[in-house]
């Protein structure tokens, strides 16, 4: 750490995110403000300038010797995340070090699981998965069909088993990389409240896969969640009861998934026949018996 | 006697889960309506049971003979007389997932 130390900080920032203190630091002032976009929601300034996480990024400054190139570094601690001369890489890298530093570290009260999230009608729609999993090409769908946006990365859980607004812009992958798109773009708008989960979708895109979703029972559906879930391993006493509050008041069902606009009308059928004092097991709606029904009709939703 | 014959070797004497070892300390059981979550904290590997697997966890106290099973499933579940076979599949080795 000592070595890191001496590479001459001269400008950081230090902050608060879900009950952990991170601090940043650079040797150029300018890119403060670039990190300042990097910080997950719901970050607060910091006044201590002792900190729970550190991470130091340095940039490397053009340099006047042919031939010589200087890269950016950064840091967590005494470890090194990236050596780049693309900025924009090292950037990324540090916003997906935060995220997850932040959802493992969290404090009890927030649980922190990968997952798309939207609302609808006072509740929410969890579809754990992990990344290129097409969590956010679904959510952006739902948000096109008038659902709120809670999140395309990590379903925040408070103890209550409620899922809170976690509200990053989407991250899009198209041809020339990734683009950041807030839920406007879309034609919705970021959820405020904290909501009770409704339907937990474990699914995946696959190209021309059919979309037939089967019931998952309350502890499938828990072990989904916690097979994605960032802090699993940390304190599973505190993360069961948590997950298992989840599946008790909602619904569970796993399908693979071809285009999202082929689901979405489906997946709000699905949650609007959820009535949370049901046991979700004994659930057989309407919209089961169709999903059953259409495993017959050999055909391929667009 | 148990009504599969390949089984009754391994089957002979009462059951014992980790739970009946007093291994609980290693475990986190987390019940949800007839299932079970089970955490092995020292392998850090997760075990769903489902309402049958679940019965069966709770009656391996060391006390309990395989055929007492049966017939408490028989009983609760409707499941046939001579079911030594769900016992065995559910008492060695929980289902994995995850």
């Amino acid at each position: 750490m000592e070595k890191v130390d001496r590479l001459g900080w001269t400008a950081g920032l230090s902050f608060t995110a879900y009950g952990l203190s991170v601090g940043i630091r650079t040797n150029d002032a300018e890119v403060l403000e670039r990190v300042l976009s990097l910080l997950p929601p719901k970050w607060t300034p910091n006044e201590s300038t002792v900190v729970e996480s550190l991470f130091s990024l340095r940039v490397g400054k053009p340099s006047n010797r042919p031939g010589r190139r200087n890269y950016h570094l950064l840091y967590f601690g005494a470890a090194r995340l990236a050596r780049s001369l693309n900025m924009d890489e090292v950037c990324d890298i540090l916003e997906n070090y935060l995220q997850l530093t932040i959802a493992y570290w969290a404090r009890e009260d927030h649980l922190f699981v990968h997952a798309g999230v939207v609302g609808w009608r006072e509740r929410a729609i969890v579809i754990p998965g992990r990344s290129f999993s097409g969590k956010t090409t679904l959510v952006s769908a739902l948000i096109q069909a008038g659902a709120t946006y809670y999140s395309d990365e990590m379903a925040v859980f408070d103890p209550h088993g409620r899922v809170q607004p976690y509200p990053v812009p989407l991250s899009v992958r198209e041809a020339g990389g990734k683009c950041r798109m807030t839920p406007d773009a879309f034609g919705g708008c970021e959820g405020r409240e904290p909501l009770p989960v409704g339907l937990v979708v474990v699914t995946e895109y696959h190209e021309g896969a059919r979309w037939q979703p089967r019931p998952l029972t309350p502890a499938r559906a828990l072990m989904a969640l916690l097979d994605n879930t960032v802090a699993a391993r940390r304190d599973p006493k505190v993360s069961l009861p948590i997950l298992q509050r989840v599946v008790e008041t909602s619904s569970a069902f796993k399908s693979k998934r071809g285009e999202a606009a082929g689901v979405v009308a489906s997946l709000l059928a699905l949650l609007q026949a959820v009535t949370p004092t049901q046991r979700p097991h004994d659930r057989n709606t309407e919209e089961q018996k169709r999903a059953h029904d259409s495993k017959r009709i050999d055909h391929k939703l667009s | 006697m148990i009504a599969n014959e390949s089984t009754t070797s391994s089957l002979e004497g009462p059951i014992q889960c980790p739970h009946a070892r007093g291994e609980v300390d290693d475990l986190v059981v987390q019940e949800i309506y007839d299932e079970l979550v089970v955490y092995d904290l020292r392998r850090h590997k997760v075990h769903s049971l489902n309402a049958t697997a679940s019965l069966i966890w709770r009656w391996c106290d060391g006390q309990t003979l395989p055929e007492q099973v049966a017939q408490r499933l028989t009983g609760q579940l409707g499941i046939p007389p001579g079911s030594g076979r769900v016992v065995s599949l559910a008492r060695p080795r929980p289902a994995r997932a995850g």
